[in-house]
């Protein structure tokens, strides 16, 4: 629920330019200078900052080296790694959601969590520089969502009908099409385009390596043995932890992998702890946490 | 060990920071905010 909120608070703070709802428009003020750390569609008529692989792919286009951007990017991971992938990210809140339909679920080949980064070496950097177009933008889900769509739907109000429906492209529907295959996915399995697709979850994912926050784990914490009764309280390999990490995540094999989005929902079950990496690691009190284990299994066979 | 990980966490921090002041001292901040051709 923790993360629900932030998630929200983030949502709220980084896409609250309402004066766009009436005028129609765009904020294009100073803080547009701003690229947030996660996906967050430039042209959203809410939207305060820029999306950094949008500005990414601006930087590769006119030729210049992103430094401005790798510092942010740099400094955002160093301290906390892939976490606003987690707590903060827009689009990675809406696969949340989605991931609640009740729809038959479903996991994919673990290869596959490579391909985002041909997405970033190959669309965002290659294309992009041979072709002088932006074209990971063109095709991003989150762009259709968060700055296609409210714009289609003001353009085909009232007397801008007819503008509105020169806004309906091939690409739109390109763009539509894609949208909806990842919304069907993202109810039938665990965020598959952060898994599989975000080009910036691929880049802050190589900065959890040396991130100041991190995760950590002790197996012979565990609060699901211990709620359970075990006399010995180590883990069990139940893979009760692995059935909740939203990035299908081996817990704890890969906490401190490329894909973990530092949710901390591995955290609430004991035998992973955070901490920052400087200082030693916070342990979270067995007795804090019993309750985790008396959820029922995912698999029903507990 | 301990040692090491502060030397490498303020090495990056120099590294990164001096990235983002040089970046935007160069325009970037300016260039980010020109991108209006992605919409």
């Amino acid at each position: 629920l923790r993360r629900r909120i932030v998630q929200l608070i983030a949502l709220l703070s980084t896409n609250s330019y309402f004066p766009a709802l009436s005028a129609g428009g765009f904020y294009q003020g100073p803080l547009k200078g701003v690229c947030v750390p996660v996906l967050n569609c430039y042209a959203c008529p809410l939207a305060w900052g820029s999306c950094p692989i949008g500005a990414l792919q601006h930087f590769i286009i006119i030729r210049s080296l992103p430094l401005y951007l790798l510092g942010i990017l740099g400094l955002v991971g160093l301290f906390v790694g892939r976490w606003p992938c987690g707590w903060l990210c827009p689009f990675g809140w809406f696969q949340d959601v989605l991931y609640k339909i009740r729809l038959p679920k479903f996991s994919a080949p673990d290869w596959l969590r490579h391909l985002k980064f041909v997405f970033l070496i190959g669309l965002v950097g290659v294309v992009a520089y041979a072709t002088y177009e932006p074209w990971f933008c063109k095709i991003c889900p989150a762009g259709t969502l968060e700055a296609g769509l409210p714009w289609m739907l003001f353009k085909v109000r009232g007397s801008l009908f007819a503008e509105g429906m020169n806004f309906v492209t091939w690409l739109f529907g390109w763009k539509m099409l894609i949208l909806a295959g990842v919304v069907l996915l993202s109810a039938m399995m665990r965020r598959p385009f952060c898994r599989f697709v975000c080009p910036l979850g691929a880049l802050l994912g190589l900065t959890n390596k040396f991130s100041v926050l991190k995760l950590g784990s002790d197996l012979d914490t565990c609060a699901i043995a211990y709620a359970r009764g075990s006399d010995f309280e180590k883990c069990a390999s139940c893979r009760y932890c692995s059935e909740h990490c939203p990035m299908h995540l081996k817990v704890p094999e890969q906490i401190g992998s490329v894909d973990c989005i530092r949710c901390m929902e591995c955290t609430s079950y004991g035998s992973v702890f955070w901490g920052m990496r400087l200082r030693p690691l916070h342990h979270i009190a067995k007795s804090d946490v019993p309750h985790a284990a008396l959820e029922p299994e995912p698999g029903g066979d507990a | 060990v301990a040692a090491v990980r502060k030397l490498i966490f303020i090495v990056l921090l120099i590294i990164f920071g001096a990235l983002l002041v040089y970046g935007i001292a160069a325009g970037g901040f300016d260039e980010t905010f020109s991108n209006g051709g992605m919409l």
